[in-house]
């Protein structure tokens, strides 16, 4: 441009035609021309100006239409051609119309080839014959409202060549595709270039009445048919020759297969279509087969721990809708299977005690319930394990889990007690040998037992007992394991359930300092000394799980009843308007006797110690009767028995008993046992104490829990009717329930009782108009 | 600087080429015999501007002498392609101006050949 110059003078307007119709003729012929010799790859020798120029000036004398259908009929006929020079000599051998796979797959392969050469050089061809025909395109076709010449190329290849009406290409090409396809699941090596250009042309190709691809009309429902007809042989197959981690990891490997096949030559629409059918016919009609199959089914993998081969199964069976639930309901039916026998040993444990559980059998009803928690903490842990490393923590899975956990747990009626008793072992003596951690964890994981716990309240009423026992004894290890154990139990169940806990932790705190000020009160005072030290405990009676509200029977002795006395005004001195009530069913006493052999310190029972204190004033030999001591005593019957069992027929006999025998009856005679003699010098006398309940004492709890039930049912339905004032029956029943079910479940029939009670007691009516109404009465 | 400065500034920077071809790789002789002309310019304007021009320059239809490009476009006058080129490489046309006014009408047609359908629709 820099020599650019003004131009000498107007060129030439361009030449008019002669006449219009042999200016159409000659710039037609040149066109077709031009077309065949691109046809021809003799393209190089062809001007684009020229060409261009031609179909422009055609256009631009209304020969448009002419210009497109010429072009409709060259490119028609070349491809007739082609067809029958290159496409039809390439068919596979085996012909067209049988079903009948080639047996040589190289015949197919070298079809798809020559088919990707014809397209290639048809698509070539189409994209310069668009070039010389764009004035066409924009101008005609958009008008006239025919297809873009390219497009126009793709309709004539797609009717000419892939579904020529002449020749069979279609079936050969779907055969020849699907052949390929079945030859790779095989695992032949297969040319993937070649499908993949074959896939992508069906892919470019439009049809024309769904306006959906090629592709999707006449290859994928095909190519789904055989893979399903494919899969269905290979599922049955494989179930019956694999065990079940091998079937699996077929199965994955065939998903995987058919994922990469769609990545690398089919379209990614025919993805999800191919894995619902490769699911359907792998996993979910072999489902239960695969999970129930011997030696190597779910239930032994769990069994063996696999977790990997669990792993899979989770992410296999996930992708079909039943194959989870089918898994999870599996798994549950073995933990209740598993739960069922934990419970056999327990109940076979304790129907064998039963036989002589009154005596020495306390200790063995103990260790069954702590092996008890400590299997279904073993089996908790297992299948904790299981959802963390197999089951990617599924939430669906762990409910299913806890609700067979829940399910087994509560078909043991002592579940509640046995929990609490575990929780006592470990606060008992477990820091000896564990860290704080290790007890705190095994109480962590206690709590999740104790979750599944239908009657909450039960475990309370145990979990009083034992506590009371373990504060009173002293034989709790760890102030700080306590409190942390009823912090565990507060954040489960709330303030209200641990408050009467905490009540009992402070009576223990303030006894403490009260007995510090008691002694310095003493050492102030000028009152005589007692001749004993007194450690006394006050009990708020409300807080503890015995009745305390009136003092067993018993004659302590005078130096005992002057030091409570000096006590109590102590007491009452600072707190006026209490009442105390002495429990000498509850202490101890530390006593010296003089045996024979050497003195030992005895720590006894306050009863045992009233007993053996009658003994001061007798001579050597002389012996007092049951009833001589009962009379004395006046300790009531059950308690005298099991103290005096306690001296005279246990570990260290400090009585001697005639006639002798484990149990005490009346006429008995009690004599003093002098020749008594002991490795060590402090012994200390067991009072033969219950563990796990007997029979009877089950019985007390339970009438005492029903009774204690009655209660929290009729104050929750005070609560919600003085809320409400106006209620329907099962409304009421519904809300009750609500209210009460994280402690016990009640049951309707129990509710209707109490409602009915309150009719009685007038704190509610039933409504004039309907009787299935109830009105509150403030 | 504004955004509207800096497309300023390419604009003016890509119409200079216009006056300096001196890299040039194409060479168009336009009209015919006697009257033909020759135009220099760079494929690359020409490409990214013109569809006509992307198809003639592509590796199906150049033709080259060398390493510059040859066109032929006998149908078209020189005064007439050069605002056509002058369009091509500034985007503006001088609607009153002389030379476009007296061949306004071969103009419109040789734009409406070679798809330049913005200029056809601008004049």
């Amino acid at each position: 441009m820099s020599s650019r110059k003004q131009p000498k003078g107007k060129i030439r307007p361009p030449k008019k035609p002669n006449s219009a119709d042999a200016q159409f003729n000659d710039n037609w012929d040149r066109l077709a021309q031009a077309i065949r010799e691109i046809h021809k790859k003799n393209a190089s020798i062809l001007s684009f100006e020229e060409l261009y120029r031609n179909a422009y000036n055609m256009v631009l004398h209304k020969n448009g239409d002419k210009l497109y259908n010429g072009v409709r009929e060259v490119i028609t006929q070349h491809l007739e051609e082609v067809a029958v020079s290159q496409v039809v000599p390439a068919f596979p051998l085996s012909g067209a119309s049988s079903s009948q796979t080639n047996p040589n797959g190289a015949g197919g392969a070298n079809f798809l080839k020559v088919l990707k050469t014809v397209w290639e050089d048809h698509t070539t061809c189409m994209l310069m014959i668009r070039d010389i025909l764009m004035y066409m395109d924009r101008v005609y076709a958009k008008t006239a409202n025919v297809p873009l010449v390219y497009d126009l190329g793709l309709d004539l290849f797609r009717d000419t060549i892939v579904r020529s009406q002449n020749y069979p290409i279609q079936n050969h090409l779907l055969e020849v595709l699907l052949q390929q396809i079945k030859l790779e699941r095989e695992n032949e090596i297969i040319d993937r270039t070649n499908v993949k250009a074959s896939i992508d042309m069906l892919l470019e190709l439009t049809d024309a009445s769904t306006k959906d691809t090629v592709y999707a009309t006449d290859f994928e429902n095909k190519f789904l048919e055989t893979s399903s007809e494919y899969y269905r042989v290979e599922g049955q197959m494989l179930v019956g020759e694999y065990d079940a981690p091998e079937y699996m990891k077929k199965v994955d490997k065939r998903l995987n297969e058919e994922e990469q096949r769609v990545r690398h030559y089919l379209s990614q629409t025919t993805e999800p279509k191919i894995r619902n059918i490769v699911e359907e016919e792998l996993i979910s009609k072999h489902l239960k087969t695969v999970i129930e199959m011997e030696n190597s089914g779910l239930i032994p993998m769990l069994r063996n721990e696999k977790m990997d081969d669990l792993g899979r199964m989770y992410k296999l069976f996930g992708r079909v809708v039943k194959g989870h639930d089918e898994m999870k309901s599996a798994i549950s039916d073995y933990i209740r299977e598993l739960g069922k026998a934990i419970n056999e040993t327990v109940t076979s444990n304790t129907t064998a005690e039963g036989g002589n559980a009154a005596s020495g059998d306390k200790q063995t009803g103990a260790t069954v319930a702590v092996r008890w928690v400590q299997e279904v903490l073993d089996l908790k842990d297992k299948f904790d394990k299981v959802q963390n490393l197999a089951l990617s923590n599924d939430k669906a899975f762990q409910t299913s889990f806890n609700e067979a956990f829940e399910y087994f747990i509560n078909k043991n009626s002592k579940s509640p007690e046995f929990i609490s008793l575990f929780i006592d072992d470990n606060l008992k003596k477990g820091l000896k040998g564990k860290t704080e951690e290790e007890v705190d964890s095994v109480l962590d994981k206690t709590i999740t037992l104790f979750r599944f716990i239908g009657e909450k309240d039960v475990f309370e009423r145990y979990y009083k007992q034992h506590l009371a026992k373990r504060l009173l004894l002293g034989r709790s290890v760890s102030d700080d394991a306590e409190r942390g154990m009823i912090g565990k139990l507060k954040v489960e169940c709330g303030y209200q359930f641990t408050t009467k806990l905490e009540g009992m932790f402070n009576d223990m705190r303030i006894s403490s300092d009260t007995m510090t000020d008691f002694k310095e009160y003493l050492d102030k005072s000028v009152l005589e000394k007692p001749k004993l030290d007194l450690s006394v405990t006050v009990l708020t009676s409300t807080f503890w799980p015995m009745n305390l509200s009136a003092s067993p029977r018993c004659n302590l002795p005078p130096e005992l009843t002057k030091a409570c006395g000096t006590f109590q005004n102590f007491y009452l001195g600072r707190h006026s308007g209490r009442r105390l009530t002495w429990q000498s069913n509850m202490g101890t006493a530390d006593i010296r006797g003089s045996f024979k052999a050497r003195k030992h310190e005895l720590n006894v029972s306050t009863y045992q110690m009233v007993i053996l204190l009658m003994f001061n004033d007798k001579q050597d030999g002389e012996s007092l009767s049951y009833e001589q001591i009962k009379g004395e005593s006046d300790i009531p019957e059950a308690d005298l028995k099991r103290n005096l069992q306690s001296l005279a027929c246990a570990k260290y006999k400090i009585l001697v008993k005639e006639p002798k025998g484990k149990e005490i009856n009346p006429g008995d005679q009690f004599n003093f046992n002098n020749d008594f003699t002991a490795p060590l010098q402090r012994i200390k006398i067991q009072t033969v104490a219950s563990k796990v309940e007997s029979e009877g004492e089950r019985k007390e709890t339970r009438e005492k829990v029903e009774e204690a039930r009655k209660h929290q049912t009729e104050a929750a339905i005070v609560r919600i009717m003085k809320d409400r004032k106006t209620m329907e029956h099962n409304l009421l029943i519904a809300e009750v329930v609500k209210q009460l079910q994280s402690r016990f479940m009640p049951n309707p029939a129990l509710i209707k009782k109490r409602i009915e009670a309150l009719i009685e007691r007038e704190y509610l009516e039933r409504a004039t108009g309907d009787r299935r109404v109830y009105n509150y009465l403030a | 600087m504004s955004l509207q400065t800096l497309s300023n500034t390419l604009l003016r920077d890509i119409s200079n080429l216009y006056d300096k071809a001196d890299n040039y790789d194409v060479k168009i002789q336009v009209g015919e015999d006697s009257n033909s002309e020759i135009f220099k310019a760079h494929s690359i304007i020409l490409i990214a501007r013109s569809n006509y021009f992307r198809t003639a320059f592509s590796n199906n239809w150049a033709k080259k002498e060398g390493d510059l490009y040859v066109y032929k476009k006998p149908n078209v006058s020189g005064i007439v392609f050069q605002i056509i080129l002058k369009y091509i490489y500034t985007g503006t046309i001088a609607l009153d101006a002389a030379n476009v006014e007296n061949n306004f009408i071969d103009l419109l047609i040789a734009a409406d050949e070679m798809n330049l359908y913005e200029l056809v629709e601008h004049l």
